[in-house]
């Protein structure tokens, strides 16, 4: 089918072009290296000593294990992916201005396949710098109660988040047309988005509004998806479920949105 | 099928050798155009193209040229009027246009962060080739554009010649029937314009590809078209090959000027001259011509010299310089249009295909 065969070349072009820029790939890896140092640091003793009050009293960490690098690192992962997809659309926006955009419309190529390229495209590349992030973090000493499982799930996880973070931030890029746009919706929404979840503190020790709020944020379930297999070595599939569903509905709604907002703008 | 003669824009002295309606024209359109709002981008254009001739659109900048093209490379949507390309209806059949055009944008697009190599591939793959017919291809193509040593560089890296070369090759993968091209030497030296337009006639020559391109260079449309279209606020204005009308533009054009670099300009002489030779009879037309003079357009120009200055001191008006040459496109635009070339400045803000506003920045010809 053309749509899959003018996908898979043109997002094939997308990843080599983003490779081909690595100051970009290595800021973007930056952050989430940095913010993963800084923060265990912080953070680090508060765990040891919940781990020690919840011992007396005879219950379990509230964090779920005693090392705040195995409690963040999912967190960072997909903070990774957030940001990064949040990026997509500035992407379409310049090869909208470049004319490589215009050039590619003239010829017969699917319009719906130069959008999920364009998707896709980000988020493979933001795959391949998980792998990186996962490897600084073992380094670091990130252990995996289920390894596999966990590299799997966050995989996966990461992937249909991505996909639907990047399929908002091109579609905003398709109505508006403008790169400020995009960053403003992005700066808008992914803050909020990471606060608002259980990325830095388990939800029972933030409680109040947050806690409510939180349940209805992909992330929250993104982070806790992959936390399953990070923390236990019993997995409970349910909450993985919620959030693959979650996650996946996001996902198929940006994404469609985009493809049909490219296909009506560019239709003649 | 209208003819030419129908068209009310166009004198008598279009006729001969100049617009063919024909159903076997590989290009033709019918009071065709395009409208943003109040707008009329392009309005009630009607012309044709043969195959295998090349081409041309000529007009200032804002004149129309850009949105024509783009309309007839399926980008825009026309919002009136009919067109076929390639026998194809443009509206009905967009998708079987597409396989059969190629297009060479204004603005270079190539795909810096991929190799000459590669951009071609990707370019066969969106007309979806087959791998070993792209790379057939391509091995052609680098030969034609000469960029076969620097084909596996990141395109990047190549002059803007050599971008702009690798552009018509990608444009040209798929053997197009007709290749389309926007302003092809616009921004670029004279010796890489020269070379380009070496190249785009041996395309037309030794391949047998239709050519349409659009220019406001009076010298491009006159020495690689084998027709123009002369068009202006969105209207064409004649359509004949170049050296018909620049024969159409009476005889000889005689340039005086007035006045003299170290004295304040006034226009009164030259005024006062321009009543003093329309009132002549050999005098067949007078436009204001650079540098506050005039060209008089005459029959036998070396006879109206003598004539002119004579005329001219009887009145104590002193010529400054005089001038013989023969008519160029640009007088040819004056007579169709009212306007020498150089005086249109572009003012209008162009649409892109989605309606949004181009960006505007560091493009030359002010799109």
């Amino acid at each position: 089918m053309n749509v899959i065969k003018n996908t898979y070349y043109l997002t094939m072009r997308n990843i080599k072009a983003q490779l081909r820029v690595p100051v970009f790939l290595l800021f973007g890896l930056a952050q989430p290296i940095l913010w993963l140092v800084l923060f265990s640091q912080l953070f680090q003793n508060q765990v040891k000593m919940m781990g020690q009050l919840a011992a007396q009293s005879g219950g379990a960490n509230p964090y779920g294990t005693n090392s705040f690098l195995d409690f963040f690192v999912p967190a960072i992962i997909l903070q990774n992916v957030l940001f990064g997809a949040a990026w997509s659309g500035t992407l379409l926006i310049n090869d909208m201005d470049s004319g490589v955009l215009d050039k590619m419309l003239a010829t017969p190529v699917s319009r719906v396949a130069i959008v999920l390229a364009r998707i896709l495209g980000s988020v493979v590349t933001l795959l391949m710098q998980i792998v990186v992030l996962l490897l600084v973090a073992l380094i670091m000493g990130f252990r995996m109660q289920s390894a596999l499982a966990a590299v799997l799930i966050a995989f996966a996880v990461a992937l249909l988040f991505g996909m639907g973070i990047a399929g908002l931030s091109n579609l905003v890029a398709i109505l508006t047309r403008r790169s400020e746009a995009v960053m403003s919706v992005s700066t808008f929404i992914t803050m909020p988005l990471f606060m608002l979840s259980s990325s830095f503190l388990p939800l029972a020790l933030i409680g109040g509004w947050v806690e409510t709020v939180a349940k209805f944020n992909p992330l929250y379930w993104g982070v806790e998806a992959v936390r399953q297999p990070v923390l236990n070595a019993n997995v409970d599939w349910g909450t993985v479920g919620i959030a693959f569903a979650i996650l996946g509905v996001i996902a198929v709604v940006f994404v469609t949105l985009a493809a049909n907002a490219f296909r009506v703008r560019t239709a003649v | 099928m209208a003819t030419m003669q129908d068209s009310p824009h166009l004198g008598e002295e279009s006729q001969p050798g100049g617009p063919i309606s024909d159903r076997r024209s590989i290009i033709h359109t019918q009071d065709w155009g395009k409208a943003y709002g109040e707008q009329r981008a392009v309005d009630g254009v009607s012309f044709d193209v043969q195959e295998g001739e090349i081409f041309g659109f000529l007009g200032p900048n804002g004149a129309g040229k850009s949105t024509t093209i783009k309309m007839l490379i399926t980008l825009v949507k026309p919002t009136s009027g009919s067109a076929t390309v390639v026998g194809y209806d443009l509206v009905q059949q967009t998708n079987e246009i597409r396989k059969v055009i190629g297009y060479v944008a204004q603005e270079i697009g190539v795909d810096g962060r991929a190799s000459g190599r590669e951009n071609l591939e990707l370019q066969g793959h969106l007309y979806n080739m087959d791998t070993p017919t792209i790379r057939r291809r391509i091995d052609e193509l680098l030969t034609l554009v000469d960029l076969t040593k620097e084909a596996n560089k990141l395109a990047g890296t190549y002059s803007g010649g050599m971008r702009k070369r690798l552009d018509i090759a990608t444009g040209l993968i798929h053997s197009p029937r007709v290749l389309f091209l926007d302003e092809p030497t616009t921004g670029l030296d004279p010796q890489t314009r020269a070379n380009l337009w070496d190249y785009i006639r041996r395309l037309n020559k030794e391949q047998g590809i239709t050519i349409f391109l659009t220019t406001h260079y009076l010298e491009e449309a006159d020495r690689l078209c084998d027709r123009i279209a002369i068009i202006d606020h969105g209207k064409i204005k004649a359509i004949n090959t170049p050296s018909y009308l620049k024969e159409q533009v009476s005889g000889d054009v005689v340039n005086i000027t007035f006045d003299r670099p170290e004295l304040p300009t006034d226009d009164s002489r030259r005024e006062t001259a321009r009543t003093v030779l329309s009132q002549q009879t050999w005098v067949r037309d007078i436009q204001t011509a650079d540098r506050g003079g005039l060209n008089v357009y005459v029959e036998a120009g070396n006879q109206a010299m003598p004539e002119i200055i004579r005329l001219l001191d009887q009145h104590s008006i002193p010529v400054v310089t005089i001038a013989l040459s023969r008519p160029s496109l640009d007088d040819v635009f004056l007579k169709y249009t009212g306007r020498q070339m150089r005086d249109e400045a572009d003012q209008q803000i162009k649409m892109n295909p989605w309606g949004g506003p181009r960006r505007m920045g560091g493009r030359p010809g002010g799109r």
